[in-house]
C-alpha cells in the first residue's frame, strides 16, 4: 500500500484547497471545549484536540431530521434522501479512532441490521480523514475496549510522526480522490518515514492505559444482575440523557409528525431519543416497560455491553469517555466497568488445573 | 378541500403575574397572522376592545391564583371552556409571585401598606391554577416559550393534545453542544427541569434557573447532592428548587429532602 507524508503547517492550506469541492468539518474550539463544526477558519482547527462534546455521529444521524415532506393539498409524500445526496460532499477532518469505530458501529445498525436510506445517503457524501491518538485523552479508555485503532471506516488516516509531519494511510478510493485534487500537499513516504510511523505506534502503546479488561463483560453482567451497584447508580442518575446524546454509538430516535401553521403541509421528523427517558418505553394503554428511572440506567448498561453483542456483534462502547465528561452526576462508565471487573475477579475459581 | 370547520373560539386570560406571557403572544410577529387564521380569539382583554363573555373552546390562562376573587373567576372560566391550558410558570407552578409563600405575609403587608391592610384581598398561599380547577395541558416557562405556544396551537387546531417534552433541559443543552455548567461548578438546574426552552439560558452561559418546573420523575436528591458538593448551602438549594415552583414543595420526593 502506498503511504504518504504531509507537513503539519500545510494542513490549513489543504483544508482551504478541499473547500472548493467539499464542505469541511473539524475540531473547532467552543468555550472551554471543542466541537466538530464547519472549518470556517482553517487556522482555528486544532488537530491536537482532546475530545469533542458530541461525536461525529451527528453527521450521519442528525439530532433532528426531516424524513418526509407531506403536502396535504396535493396529496403527495416525498422523502428527503435525494436532498441529502444533493448536498455538497462533506469531509470530516481529524476523526479519532474511537469515533471512526463509532461510525462503523452505526453502520452495523443502519446499513446492516436495518436498511436506513438516510444514514446510507449521509455515508455516501461523507469522506473521513482519521487521526491516530498517540496520547490518552482525559476520560477515554479506548484501548480497554479495543477501539484505539481502526481497520476500516476511514478514507485517509493521519499519524503524527514528528513535530512537523503526519504519516498518511489511504483507506479508499474517496481518499485517493483527495490525493488527486490536492496532490501538491502529499509526498510519497520514504523508508525513514515508515520507521518513524512504527516508532509512533510504540509511543502510542506506551501511552494508552489498558488496566481494564472486559472480555467477560456479558457474563459478568449476568452475574451482577442483582448487584447493589445498580441501586447506587440509580440514586445518583437524574435520567437527563446526556450520556446517550454524546455517545457515538447510541442510535435511538423518536419519530414525530409536525403540521405547519397553514395546515396544508406536514413533515415527518426523527429526533434523537434515549432509553433514559420516561416516554421511551411507554406504550399503548399507558404501560411502561421501564417505569422506574434506575431500571432505565441499568437497561442502558445491559444494552451497551450485552444486548449489542447479540444485535450488532460487538459492544456499543468505543471508550471515548464523552459520557463521563457529560454526566452532571459524575457517573463514570469506566468506574462501573472496573467495579464489574472486580466482581468477575471475585467470583470463586477452582485452584490448580490448567 | 372540504369546507373548513369553524375555528375554535379562544379566550386568553391573565391572573396574578407580570403579563409577560400574554405579551409573548403579541410578540409572535412572524406567526400572528397565521395563528389568527387557525383560531378565533374572542376574548383577550390585553389586546382587544370588545370581548366575549364566553363560552370558549380553549381557555389560555396566565398567572397564579393569589386572591380569593381569582378563585371564583378561574372556576367560571373553567365552567365555560372545553379545554383549559395554563401558559407560563405562574399559572402552571405558582411562579415568581408565589415566592411570597416562603415568607410571612402579614409582615410583608405591613412593610408595603403600613397598618391599613384590610382592603387587601390576599390569600396566605399563592397557588397554581391546577390547585383549583382541572388543567388539560400546561405550557410552562418564564415566560412561556413562543415556539412551544405555536406548536400547541397547531396541535389543538387539528384536535391533538399538545406534546410537551417529558425530559430534562440537558437534552436540548447537549444537542446544542454546550459543556455542562454543573461540571464547571455552576449551580445549574438543568437536570431537574423540564425541557422545551431549547436550553436558552445555558446556551448563553447562564445557569438554568428551573423556570419550566420539575421534569417527570424528578430526582431532587441527586441534584441536591451535586449542588451541595459544589458548595451551595441547603437554604440556597431550597430557594433554587422553589424559585419558580413553590407548588413542588408538595411533591412527595421533595418532602424527603432535609433542608
Amino acid at each position: 500500500m502506498q503511504t504518504y507524508t504531509i507537513r503539519k503547517d500545510e494542513i490549513p492550506k489543504l483544508v482551504e484547497a478541499l473547500k472548493e469541492e467539499y464542505e469541511v468539518f473539524g475540531p473547532m474550539p467552543k468555550r472551554t471545549s471543542y466541537v466538530f463544526a464547519p472549518v470556517t477558519d482553517p487556522t482555528k482547527m486544532n488537530l491536537d484536540y482532546d475530545s469533542t462534546i458530541m461525536s461525529p455521529k451527528k453527521y450521519y444521524l442528525p439530532s433532528s431530521q426531516t424524513l418526509m415532506e407531506v403536502s396535504l393539498k396535493n396529496a403527495t409524500i416525498e422523502d428527503t434522501v435525494k436532498d441529502i445526496l444533493d448536498q455538497k460532499p462533506k469531509i470530516l477532518f481529524g476523526v479519532h479512532s474511537c469515533d471512526i469505530n463509532g461510525i462503523n458501529f452505526l453502520n452495523r445498525v443502519f446499513d446492516g441490521k436495518y436498511d436506513d436510506p438516510y444514514f446510507q445517503a449521509y455515508k455516501e457524501i461523507t469522506t473521513v480523514i482519521g487521526l491516530n491518538c498517540l496520547e490518552p485523552c482525559k476520560y477515554g479508555f479506548c484501548r480497554a475496549v479495543n477501539k484505539n485503532f481502526v481497520l476500516d471506516g476511514y478514507d485517509l488516516f493521519l499519524t503524527e510522526i514528528s513535530d512537523t509531519h503526519y504519516y498518511v494511510h489511504v483507506g479508499s478510493p474517496r481518499g485517493d480522490r483527495i490525493l488527486t485534487i490536492a496532490h501538491e500537499f502529499f509526498k510519497e513516504a520514504k523508508e525513514e518515514d515508515g520507521a518513524a510511523f512504527t516508532a509512533a505506534l510504540h509511543k502510542k502503546h506506551e501511552n494508552l492505559p489498558v488496566a481494564l479488561h472486559i472480555d467477560n463483560i456479558h457474563e459478568t453482567l449476568d452475574l451482577a444482575w442483582d448487584d447493589a451497584i445498580w441501586d447506587e447508580l440509580g440514586e445518583k442518575c437524574m435520567n437527563c440523557g446526556s450520556c446517550a446524546l454524546v455517545c457515538p454509538t447510541c442510535y435511538c430516535f423518536d419519530v414525530q409528525d409536525e403540521v405547519d401553521l397553514s395546515i396544508s403541509k406536514a413533515e415527518r421528523v426523527r429526533k434523537w431519543d434515549t432509553c433514559l427517558f420516561y416516554d421511551f418505553a411507554l406504550v399503548a394503554g399507558n404501560h411502561n416497560f421501564r417505569e422506574d428511572p434506575p431500571a432505565r440506567l441499568k437497561y442502558r448498561f445491559y444494552h451497551k455491553f450485552r444486548g449489542a453483542i447479540h444485535d450488532q456483534g460487538e459492544i456499543a462502547c468505543t471508550g471515548c469517555g464523552r459520557c463521563i465528561d457529560a454526566c452532571p452526576a459524575g457517573i463514570s462508565i469506566k468506574d462501573v466497568l472496573f467495579r464489574l471487573q472486580e466482581y468477575w475477579a471475585a467470583s470463586p475459581t477452582p485452584q490448580g488445573g490448567l | 378541500m372540504a369546507k373548513a370547520k369553524a375555528k375554535p373560539k379562544v379566550g386568553i386570560f391573565g391572573f396574578t403575574g407580570c403579563a409577560g406571557c400574554q405579551l409573548n403572544i403579541l410578540n409572535l410577529e412572524d406567526h400572528i397572522v397565521d395563528l389568527i387564521g387557525l383560531i378565533d380569539i374572542t376574548t383577550w382583554v390585553m389586546a382587544k376592545a370588545e370581548n366575549s363573555p364566553g363560552p370558549w373552546d380553549i381557555a389560555l390562562v396566565e398567572g397564579s391564583i393569589a386572591k380569593k376573587s381569582e378563585i371564583e373567576r378561574i372556576k367560571k372560566i373553567r365552567e365555560n371552556s372545553k379545554i383549559l391550558i395554563t401558559i407560563g410558570s405562574c399559572a402552571t407552578h405558582g411562579g415568581l409571585p408565589a415566592m411570597r409563600n416562603l415568607r410571612d405575609t402579614s409582615a410583608m403587608k405591613k412593610t408595603v401598606y403600613g397598618d391599613t391592610t384590610d382592603h387587601l384581598d390576599i390569600m396566605d398561599k399563592i397557588m397554581p391554577v391546577s390547585h383549583y380547577v382541572q388543567v388539560d395541558a400546561a405550557l410552562p416557562g418564564c415566560p412561556m416559550d413562543k415556539n412551544e405556544f405555536v406548536r400547541a396551537v397547531k396541535a389543538l387546531a387539528v384536535g391533538k393534545t399538545p406534546q410537551i417534552p417529558n425530559f430534562a433541559v440537558c437534552y436540548e443543552c447537549r444537542i446544542r453542544e454546550n459543556a455542562c455548567l454543573l461540571k464547571e461548578g455552576k449551580f445549574c438546574m438543568g437536570p431537574v427541569t423540564q425541557a422545551g426552552c431549547d436550553a436558552l439560558c445555558p446556551s448563553n452561559g447562564a445557569v438554568c434557573e428551573g423556570c419550566r418546573g420539575p421534569v417527570a420523575q424528578v430526582n431532587w436528591g441527586a441534584e441536591y447532592k451535586i449542588l451541595q458538593e459544589l458548595g451551595a448551602t441547603p437554604e440556597e438549594i431550597k430557594r433554587r428548587f422553589l424559585k419558580y415552583c413553590p407548588s413542588t414543595a408538595d411533591m412527595e420526593e421533595f418532602q424527603e429532602l432535609v433542608f
